[in-house]
């Protein structure tokens, strides 16, 4: 029936596209992208024996807009999942496919779109292929301007779920206000006010024997952004009513978010100050889902981001059932021709965060926190708990020393929580060390390498690693790397382990293509705060991307 | 302006009528009856407690179309054969290997609601199948371990001393095809724990199709004996919390609840029901128990 539903706007597509071209208008554009690896059982690492001894995800887009519509379809096929992916992607088919028109002041799309209510508090709908995270709409979603300056938006729809969708009927309504564009005596003034606001509710029968569920969960949002000159005030505030489900252990306490962000930035100096409370935000279009499924929002991070391997070994998991902390980083930059800034200037930025669990307290129906069928918990808005679930504090210094020769270098002080964000029973805290130089040396205009070096220090988990990243380039075409990471600080000695990979890309225009070998730790891989555990595996990978 | 304020409203009075229709706020208490002693359940005189020793709950994930999993079932039906009633095993038909096809032989669903709820919690069947969980204790930090290590597993945790003992009484009526399962909880100790009650219906002998490697290529068994099939859940997916006010040495709480099995393709000769208690905290299985319905 599905692949029935599929062909009928597949066919439609490319008959406007044939159309299209005798008539020479319209736009077709699409990419390709395939990963393949293969799996070597290694008792080592505990990289599994993987029956199928290859892997193979791959996915193809195309969008073709011509005049008031665009209509575009993705082909996915996972045969099967890379190991790490959700094995019930397992299959291939055509889970993503929309038709939008857009006249004037209105946009309506039919099939499926990703969207975002404000900070994603109560919605958020994205796709992370990093993750295997998919949890578009499909259903329809219109967008109207009313007037300069006021815009709304409402969609109703189910959500993906692999090759499938979820129980919950998803039903939101979006709007915001800018005022400096809406309001005539506020058009010429410095300050730029945005407000809005959402709604957002989830409809899944109750077919519970025990519990009475709210089959219709309601939640809101209000939002503003002022700017001023050199400085930004954002901040959202969520609530949700009563939603029993497997994340929160079927309570029936109603749940609330807060983010505040405030910064300032001028030339060469910057802060950036950061705060959030989450409590019981955990919201699904299925009460019964567990990890990264069907997700109706999003809560955001404030801790830093990396893009080094070892400053990624402990990444943060957002914690949706409750988390509170804050954030601050201060940015500068010493001028050229300085003491510190030497001929080029150097930047540097400090950063901080920590995050705690709420403080909670025994709820007015029963003396003991968190049983279901009860309110759960109260908890005091401004008291954060007693148990630290993370804390980082880096500094990064990016320095250029000549034209041809750059470097960027950090330290962090790390402390995680492993009990409470991987949930591993295997110890409370690591407690880490990580010092990363990353330097870049540019031969010429097309050759170039690139060291990096790394080493992390923690008497917990699995000890001591110290790494060396090699890579080198020769532009726009080719790109070696080779890397090792050595576990020399694991307690066991058997687990001091090398894991070793190299990799060799060649592009050319829109097209790339990479071999590599490669032994990878087991893991958590985190993307803004949304997790996944990542198996070891030790073999040869492919991927091969394409766009026109 | 005027046309500006005429859609606001317009705009407001839309959102306030879905703000209004979408919220069922659920006041207390939130639970159904369904934990009061049902009128038609009198509850029995259970008998003395003797000999009680800690059983060991065996959950293996399973499915159809997998064609390792008959391997597993005879590791199960083994471990059974070795250590008599210690061990109480269950088989839960999840994910991909468990989803009927539309056609040929494997068009019946054993899947059920709560046995994907336990599968999704604890990310069994996204590891492949045949898995298993034994007392939900973990083996090498997980709780998912493969077949070939339940002997090893079970083996460890034989002999631990039980905390609570666990009685059931069923009263199968066959008049009107239902039954009253009655499960007693004795604290053998104080526990300071927050535990979990979960109670399910399993039913035995169910003859349909299985694939396995045993046999050549289609690997086709049309009969296949399926035991220990987990059929329905009897207090919700994750079971109900133990109150813990009442888990001291010596006190007793007494769960019944009524199951009408009409409509049920189940044969009620094969039905048993499967009761077991575990920590909150930890997913630990203190004890198990299984008793058959007719």
């Amino acid at each position: 029936m599905r692949f029935k539903n599929i062909f009928i706007p597949v066919f439609i597509l490319f008959s406007i596209y044939i159309q299209a071209q005798t008539n020479n208008e319209g736009q077709l554009h699409g990419n390709f992208q395939v990963d393949m690896q293969t799996y070597k059982e290694d008792s080592l690492i505990s990289a599994p024996k993987i029956p199928e001894k290859m892997l193979l995800n791959a996915y193809a887009n195309l969008t073709y807009s011509k005049g008031n519509f665009t209509a575009g379809i993705r082909y996915e096929a996972y045969m099967n999942t890379l190991s790490g992916y959700d094995s019930r992607y397992n299959g291939n088919g055509i889970p993503y496919r929309f038709l939008t028109y857009k006249a004037d002041e209105l946009e309506v799309t039919a099939g499926s779109f990703y969207d975002q209510f404000g900070n994603g508090l109560i919605l958020r709908a994205y796709e992370e292929k990093g993750l295997g995270y998919d949890n578009a709409f499909d259903g329809v979603r219109v967008k109207y301007q009313i007037y300069k300056g006021v815009s709304v938006k409402g969609l109703v729809g189910k959500q993906r779920f692999f090759f499938d969708k979820g129980p919950g009927i998803v039903r939101g309504v979006d709007g915001e206000i800018n005022t400096n564009e809406l309001l005539k005596f506020m058009s010429e003034s410095k300050t730029q006010i945005i407000l809005g606001g959402s709604f957002v509710s989830k409809y899944q029968a109750d077919k519970d024997p025990l519990y009475k569920l709210p089959e219709n969960v309601g939640a809101w949002a209000a939002r503003m952004n002022i700017t001023r000159g050199a400085i930004n005030f954002n901040t959202e505030y969520a609530y949700k009513i009563n939603d029993p489900s497997a994340d929160n252990l079927y309570i029936y306490k109603p749940g609330e978010a807060l983010l505040i962000s405030t910064s300032f930035s001028k030339k060469g100096f910057g802060v950036l100050l950061n705060a959030k409370r989450v409590d019981n935000m955990a919201f699904r279009s299925n009460r019964n889902a567990g990890l990264i499924d069907l997700n109706i929002n999003y809560l955001p991070i404030l801790t830093k981001s990396y893009t080094y391997s070892f400053l990624n070994f402990y990444p943060y998991a957002t914690q949706s059932n409750g988390e509170m902390g804050g954030g601050a980083e201060v940015m500068y930059k010493f001028k050229k021709s300085t003491l510190l800034g030497g001929k080029y200037g150097t930047n540097i930025s400090i950063n901080f965060s920590r995050l705690n669990s709420l403080d909670k307290t025994a709820p007015s129906d029963t003396s003991v926190i968190g049983i279901s069928g009860t309110l759960g918990y109260q908890s005091d808005f401004f008291t954060p708990g007693d148990e630290l679930y993370f804390q980082d504090f880096n500094i990064e210094i990016n320095k250029k020393f000549s034209k041809r020769f750059s470097g960027n270098f950090i330290y962090q002080n790390l402390i995680y929580n492993s009990d409470a964000l991987r949930k591993d029973h295997k110890q409370t805290y690591v407690f880490g060390n990580t010092g990363i130089a990353d330097m870049l040396y540019k031969i010429n205009d097309k050759n170039a390498i690139h060291i990096e070096l790394g080493a992390l220090f923690t008497k917990q988990d699995m000890g001591n690693w110290i790494m060396l990243q090699a890579e080198y380039s020769i532009a726009p075409k080719w790109f070696f790397s080779l890397s090792d990471q050595y576990n020399y600080g694991n307690e066991d000695k058997d687990l001091q382990l090398h894991y070793y990979t190299a990799a060799i890309a060649y592009a050319k225009g829109a097209n790339r293509i990479q071999i590599g070998y490669g032994r990878q730790r087991q893991g958590i891989m985190c993307v803004g705060g949304v997790c996944r555990s990542v198996p070891a595996s030790n073999g040869f990978i492919l991927a091969l991307s394409s766009s026109f | 302006m005027k046309n500006i304020i005429q859609n606001i409203f317009l705009l407001l009075g839309l959102s306030l009528i879905v703000i209004i229709v979408s919220c069922d706020k659920i006041e207390g208490p939130y639970t159904e009856n369904t934990e009061v002693i049902p009128l038609q359940c009198p509850v029995p005189e259970f008998p003395a407690l003797q000999n009680v020793y800690k059983k060991i709950l065996m959950e293996d994930f399973t499915g159809h179309t997998c064609i390792n999993c008959p391997t597993a079932h005879n590791i199960l039906n083994n471990l059974i054969s070795t250590y008599g009633d210690t061990i109480v095993g269950i088989a839960l038909h999840v994910g991909f290997f468990a989803a009927p096809n539309s056609s040929g032989l494997y068009t019946y669903d054993f899947r059920t609601d709560e046995g994907t709820a336990i599968d999704q919690a604890f990310h069994v069947s996204d590891v492949g199948l045949p898995q298993g969980m034994i007392s939900r204790t973990q083996y090498n930090g997980s709780y998912i371990i493969a077949p070939f290590s339940w002997s090893t597993v079970v083996q460890s945790l034989i002999g631990q001393q039980p905390k609570l003992a666990l009685q059931i009484i069923n009263n199968y009526n066959e008049t009107d095809s239902s039954f009253c399962a009655h499960i007693k909880l004795t604290f053998l100790e104080n526990i300071t724990d927050t535990l979990m009650f979960f109670c399910c219906l399993a039913e035995d002998s169910i003859i349909k199709p299985q694939m396995s490697l045993t046999v050549p290529s289609p690997y086709n068994i049309p009969a296949y004996n399926h035991m220990h099939v987990f059929r329905d859940g009897l207090n919700g997916n994750l079971g109900v919390t133990i109150d813990p006010t009442k888990t001291d040495k010596d006190s007793s709480i007494v769960k019944s609840y009524f199951y009408n099995l009409k409509q049920k393709d189940f044969k009620h000769k094969n039905l048993k029901i499967v009761a077991f208690v575990y920590k909150s905290s930890n997913n630990e299985v203190l004890q198990a128990e299984d008793e058959k319905v007719k």
